[in-house]
């Protein structure tokens, strides 16, 4: 059980969300959204990976 | 059979943290418990290894061909799939999104099953000479 990965996607979660508020707070607007844009990428990039693991999984098992 | 604790565990803990991340960013929340669901149905999915062995066993056994069975299993995992995304969509407030994946795995399921469909139907017609 990866429950790394759990506790990796909610601090990046919590970090940008902080990051965001701070660029807001700063007049930064572009910024703070481009952020959020790179922070979602990693995690749907680590999301995205354990989808597949679980299709190749499901795929082998019930010989697709 | 330990799995479930682990389950269970991950389960609320993904379900604490989701509501914590989602007042500042749901995407993230959404991203959350697709990894949690993905992780708990991967470590159910990989004790289903014996029950499929057992299935193979018993259809070797019953002198049964592998063509009968297999169908059976591929609508297994339609189903289990289709649940699955369906279920993220509908988190994710796509309700169009999520029937239409319900409605495709149907239609999926039915494909699937065809030649079993045709293995009646040919043992029908030998059964009644025709």
């Amino acid at each position: 059980m990866e429950i790394d990965l759990v506790f990796k996607i909610a601090a990046v979660g919590i970090i940008v969300s902080i990051l965001n508020q701070v660029l807001v707070r700063s007049g930064r607007e572009e910024q703070a959204t481009m952020t959020t844009l790179a922070g979602l990428v990693v995690v749907l990039m680590i999301v995205v990976q354990r989808i597949a693991d679980l299709f190749a999984l499901v795929k082998a098992l019930f010989q697709f | 059979m330990e799995q479930i604790f682990e389950i269970a565990a991950l389960a609320a803990l993904g379900a604490v943290l989701c509501v914590s991340v989602r007042r500042t960013s749901p995407e993230y929340a959404l991203a959350l418990s697709a990894v949690c669901c993905v992780c708990a149905l991967g470590c159910a999915a990989r004790l289903l290894s014996p029950v499929l062995s057992f299935l193979r066993q018993l259809q070797q056994m019953s002198g049964m061909s592998a063509a009968v069975l297999s169908p059976l299993l591929k609508t297994v995992a339609i189903g289990f799939l289709t649940q699955l995304s369906g279920s993220f969509c509908q988190e994710a407030g796509e309700q169009a999104l999520a029937k239409a994946v319900e409605l495709c795995g149907t239609l999926l399921a039915v494909y699937a099953s065809l030649p079993l469909a045709s293995a009646v139907l040919e043992l029908l017609r030998e059964m009644l000479g025709g």
